[in-house]
C-alpha cells in the first residue's frame, strides 16, 4: 500500500516542470527547467493584469475581425501588438514546457550502441559536454524570452516620463516618492467612454478598449512625483526640487497618508529624462538580438547561395563571382557601412530596415569563401561523383547532396559572426547612425548617456555590460558548436 | 622576387578598378537626383541645372563613369561643402593625427600580442593558458566606445590621471618643446590602450595557434634534442617561424591605420579621419565622404599587397607556388 502511494507520488511529481529530469537523475537540466518555469510563474504572479488585457485584447480583436471584416482601429498600436506577442507567448511557454519536459522524462534513454544516431543528436551530446558553451546557449535562450516578454518584464513603460525635473538622474537602487492623485493628469490614450452603444458588437468594443487601455497607460498618470511634502491644514505643500506646490487634500487619493503617498524605485537608475535605465535595457534587447540575428541570417543565405553557385560551376562564373567578393572585402568594414547609412539616410522607412540591410550584405563575403572551399572539395567526392553518374540534376545535387554536407562550417560561422554584428550595431547607435530615438538600443543609450559620465555614470555603464554578456555568450556557443561539431579539432 | 612583386601589383590592379567602380555605382544608386548631392536646400531650378552641367552630370552615364575615374585617379575630389576647403587639405590635415594614433595602437597591438600569445602556448593548458584564453574572449566582446568611456570616467574622471579628450591641453601652443610632447604623449594613452588592447586580444590568439603549429615541427623536437633552453628554442627556432602569419597583420592593419579609429576617435574627440568622416556624414558633406570611401578602398588593396609581398620575403616558399 505505502509503496504504491509513494510511486504514484513519484510519478505525479514528474508533472511538475523539470522534476521528471531530476528523477531520472539529470540534476542540471531538471534545475534550470524548474527554475525557468518558477520564473515564468512569477512572471504571470506580478503582471497578471497585462498578462491577462493581453490576452483578452487578442481574442476580441480576433473576433471583431471576425465579425466586422474591418479592423478595429487604435488596436494596431505598436505597443497593443507588443503586448500581444508577449501574453501569447508567455502562454505558450506555460502550456508548452511542462508537456516537453513530461514525455522527455517519459522517454526510454536511447543508448548510442545499437540504433542508429543522427549526427544532430551526437552533436548535440558533444555539445553538452562543454560547460561554459551551455552556459551561453542558456543565456542567449533567456535573452530572447526576455525581449519576447518584454512588455511583462519590464517593471515600467521604458518611454515614460514625468516630472524629469524630479526624477532625471536618479542612481542605481534609488527611489523617488510620489503622491497619488484622484485625477489622471494627462488624458487617457484610449478611453472606453464614447461607447455606450448595446448589443453584443458593441460589449465587444468596449471591452477591447479597457483591455488597450490598461496595455498602453504608462502607470504614471496618476502620480506626482516630488521630493519631499508636508500637510498644512487642508493643503499638502510639496516640494519639486526648487518648486513648492499646494495640492488641497481632497484631490489626492484616499484620506490618510499612507493611501496618497508612495515610492517609485529604480533599479539601474534613470537617465536625463527619468526614464528606467533598467526597462530601456529590457527594450533595448530587443534590437541587439533580433537585428544581430536578421542580418546573419541574411548574411548566410546571401553566402551560401554565392559560394554554391561559384563552386560548384567553376570556371568563368567562379571567377567572376570571386572578385566580385574581392571587391567587396576591399572596403573596410565600419567605414563602408557608415558611408552607406550616410548615403541611403533619406530613405521613407525607419533606419532599423536598412541597418539590418547593410550589415547582412556586408557580411557574407567570409561566408561564401567558405562554402567555396567546402564546395569544391566536396565536388570531388565520390558520392557526388555518384549522383553524377545517376543522372541528378544539377539543383537536387546542390541541395541534396553538397550543401548538407557543407552546413557545419557554414553554422559555426554564422554564430561566431553574430557577436561582431551586435558589436557594429551598437557602435552605429552609439555614433547616432543605428536605431533612432526614442526606440531604445544599448548602443544608444550609452550615447544618450555620454555626455553625463562625471554626474549619472550607471547611464553608459550598464548597457556595455549587457552587451558584453551577449557577445561572449555567442562566442562561447560558436566555440562550443566548433568543437563540437569539427570531429578533427576533437582529436 | 621581383617578378612575383610585379605579379602581386598586377593583380591588384583590377581589384582597385573594381573598387572605384562600385564606390561610382553605390553613390549613383543612393536615392535622389545626383546633383542633390551637390546642392542644399532648395534652390532655383535654373541655378540647379547650371551646377548639373558644370559638374557633367548631363553627361551620358558612361562619360561620367570615365571623367569620375580621372578625377579620382589625379587625386581631384572637390571642394568640401561644409568647410568650403579643397577635401585634399583636409585630408592632408586629419591623416597626420589618426596615423600617431593608430600606429602606437598597431605596435601595442602586435607587442602585446605576441607576448600574450607567447605565453599561452607555451604554457598550453595550464591556469595561465587558460585565464589568457578567457581574458582573451572577454577583451574581445568590449566594445571599444564603451571600453573608452569606462576608461574616461575611472582613469580621467575620478582619479583624475588623463586627460579625457582631445589632442592637446588648451594651452599646449606656449608650452616648450618636451612640455608639449609629453602633453601629447598623455592624451594618447588612453586612446591608444583601448585601440591597442582589444586588437591584441585576437592577434594573442592567432600568435597562440601558429606557435602551437609550429612547436610540432620536427625541427623543434631536433633543437630540443640536441639539449638548447628551452627559451632558446622557443625565443629563436620556434618565434621566427611563428611569426611569419603575424607579419601578415601588419599589412591588413594598413586599412585600420586610417579608417580604424573611427569609433575610438568619435570618443575622445580625435581631430583625424574618422572625425571627419563622421563631420561630413552629419553635415551631408558628399565630396569628402565620397573621398574617404576612394582612399580607404585603396588603402585595403595597397595592405593585401604589401602583405603578401613582406610574406614572400619572410618566407621563400610562398614565390615558389
Amino acid at each position: 500500500m505505502l509503496k504504491l502511494l509513494t510511486a504514484n507520488i513519484s510519478r505525479g511529481i514528474t508533472l511538475v516542470p523539470g522534476f521528471g529530469h531530476l528523477r531520472n537523475g539529470k540534476v542540471r537540466s531538471g534545475m534550470a527547467i524548474f527554475m525557468l518555469y518558477v520564473g515564468l510563474l512569477l512572471t504571470v504572479f506580478f503582471r497578471f493584469n497585462s498578462f491577462v488585457s493581453g490576452l483578452e485584447s487578442f481574442l476580441y480583436s480576433i473576433v471583431l475581425l471576425a465579425i466586422r471584416g474591418e479592423e478595429p482601429m487604435h488596436v494596431f498600436r505598436a505597443a497593443v501588438v507588443e503586448h500581444w506577442i508577449a501574453s501569447l507567448a508567455l502562454l505558450a511557454l506555460l502550456i508548452v514546457i511542462p508537456i516537453w519536459a513530461y514525455s522527455k522524462s517519459r522517454q526510454q534513454r536511447t543508448t548510442t550502441d545499437d540504433h542508429a544516431v543522427s549526427q544532430v543528436v551526437l552533436a548535440w551530446q558533444e555539445f553538452k559536454t562543454q560547460r561554459v558553451a551551455v552556459f551561453g546557449l542558456l543565456t542567449i535562450l533567456i535573452m530572447y524570452g526576455i525581449a519576447l516578454l518584454c512588455p511583462l518584464v519590464a517593471p515600467y513603460d521604458p518611454n515614460a516620463l514625468q516630472d524629469p525635473q524630479v526624477t532625471k538622474f536618479q542612481p542605481p537602487f534609488s527611489s523617488v516618492r510620489y503622491l497619488v492623485l484622484k485625477e489622471p493628469r494627462v488624458a487617457a490614450v484610449i478611453s472606453s467612454a464614447g461607447e455606450s452603444g448595446k448589443g453584443f458588437v458593441h460589449t465587444l468594443i468596449r471591452n477591447l478598449k479597457e483591455a488597450n487601455a490598461t496595455l498602453v497607460q504608462s502607470g504614471l498618470e496618476h502620480l506626482l512625483f516630488i521630493t519631499e511634502y508636508h500637510v498644512e491644514a487642508d493643503y499638502v505643500v510639496a516640494t519639486q526640487g526648487k518648486n513648492a506646490l499646494r495640492i488641497p487634500i481632497h484631490e489626492l487619493q484616499g484620506e490618510k497618508p499612507e493611501d496618497w503617498e508612495g515610492r517609485r524605485f529604480f533599479l539601474l537608475g534613470t537617465d536625463r529624462y527619468g526614464r528606467d535605465i533598467f526597462s530601456r535595457l529590457i527594450y533595448g534587447s530587443r534590437i541587439s538580438l533580433a537585428l544581430g540575428l536578421i542580418a546573419v541570417l541574411l548574411a548566410v543565405t546571401v553566402g551560401t547561395l554565392v559560394g554554391l553557385i561559384s563552386g560548384y560551376f567553376g570556371g568563368y562564373v567562379d571567377k567572376s563571382l570571386m572578385r566580385f567578393v574581392d571587391v567587396l572585402l576591399a572596403f573596410p568594414n565600419l567605414f563602408f557601412i557608415l558611408i552607406i547609412i550616410a548615403l541611403f539616410q533619406q530613405l521613407p522607412f525607419p533606419r532599423v530596415f536598412l541597418i539590418v540591410a547593410v550589415l547582412g550584405l556586408t557580411s557574407w563575403m567570409g561566408i561564401s569563401r567558405l562554402v567555396r572551399g567546402q564546395v569544391l572539395s566536396l565536388k570531388e567526392e565520390e558520392f557526388v561523383l555518384a549522383a553524377h553518374a545517376l543522372g541528378f540534376k544539377h539543383k537536387r545535387i546542390i541541395l541534396r547532396h553538397i550543401l548538407p554536407n557543407a552546413l557545419t562550417p557554414i553554422i559555426v560561422n554564422a554564430t561566431l559572426r553574430i557577436g561582431g554584428i551586435i558589436l557594429v550595431e551598437a557602435a552605429l547607435s552609439f555614433l547616432n547612425l543605428g536605431v533612432e530615438p526614442p526606440t531604445a538600443s544599448w548602443g544608444n543609450i550609452i550615447y544618450e548617456g555620454k555626455d553625463y559620465l562625471s554626474t549619472a555614470w550607471w547611464i553608459s555603464t550598464f548597457p556595455g555590460f549587457a552587451i558584453v554578456l551577449t557577445v561572449i555568450s555567442f562566442n562561447l556557443v560558436g566555440d562550443g558548436l566548433r568543437d563540437a561539431l569539427d570531429p578533427r579539432i576533437r582529436m | 622576387m621581383l617578378l612575383y612583386i610585379l605579379k602581386r601589383v598586377i593583380a591588384a590592379i583590377p581589384l582597385i578598378f573594381g573598387l572605384l567602380t562600385v564606390t561610382f555605382f553605390i553613390i549613383r544608386m543612393a536615392p535622389g537626383d545626383p546633383a542633390s548631392l551637390y546642392l542644399q536646400g532648395n534652390v532655383d531650378p535654373g541655378i540647379a541645372d547650371r551646377v548639373r552641367r558644370n559638374l557633367g552630370l548631363d553627361d551620358p552615364l558612361p562619360l561620367q563613369y570615365v571623367k569620375w575615374l580621372k578625377a579620382t585617379a589625379t587625386g581631384e575630389f572637390g571642394v568640401s561643402f561644409s568647410k568650403h576647403r579643397p577635401v585634399v587639405d583636409i585630408l592632408a590635415d586629419a591623416i597626420p593625427n589618426t596615423l600617431i594614433l593608430t600606429t602606437l595602437a598597431l605596435f601595442l597591438n602586435i607587442a602585446l600580442g605576441v607576448l600574450i600569445g607567447t605565453l599561452s602556448a607555451v604554457t598550453r593548458g595550464s591556469w595561465v593558458d587558460n585565464i589568457t584564453t578567457v581574458l582573451a574572449l572577454f577583451v574581445y566582446s568590449i566594445p571599444e566606445f564603451w571600453l573608452a568611456l569606462m576608461l574616461i570616467l575611472g582613469v580621467s574622471l575620478h582619479l583624475d590621471l588623463l586627460p579625457a579628450a582631445q589632442m592637446h591641453s588648451p594651452n599646449a601652443d606656449q608650452l616648450p618643446m618636451f612640455a608639449y610632447i609629453f602633453d601629447l604623449a598623455k592624451h594618447l594613452v588612453l586612446p591608444v590602450f583601448v585601440l591597442g588592447f582589444a586588437s591584441a586580444a585576437a592577434t594573442g590568439r592567432y600568435m597562440r595557434g601558429s606557435l602551437l603549429d609550429v612547436i610540432k615541427q620536427d625541427y623543434i623536437r631536433t633543437a630540443r634534442a640536441k639539449g638548447l633552453p628551452e627559451w632558446k628554442v622557443v625565443g629563436k627556432h620556434a618565434m621566427r617561424n611563428a611569426m611569419i602569419p603575424v607579419i601578415t597583420i601588419v599589412g591588413l592593419s594598413l586599412p585600420f591605420l586610417l579608417g580604424g579609429a573611427v569609433v575610438v576617435e568619435a570618443v575622445f574627440d580625435w581631430p583625424g579621419m574618422g572625425n571627419v568622416l563622421l563631420e561630413a556624414i552629419f553635415s551631408r558633406d558628399y565630396p569628402v565622404v565620397i573621398a574617404l570611401t576612394a582612399i580607404s578602398g585603396l588603402m585595403v588593396v595597397l595592405g593585401n599587397l604589401l602583405a603578401d609581398v613582406l610574406y614572400a620575403i619572410v618566407d621563400p616558399r610562398i614565390r615558389l607556388e
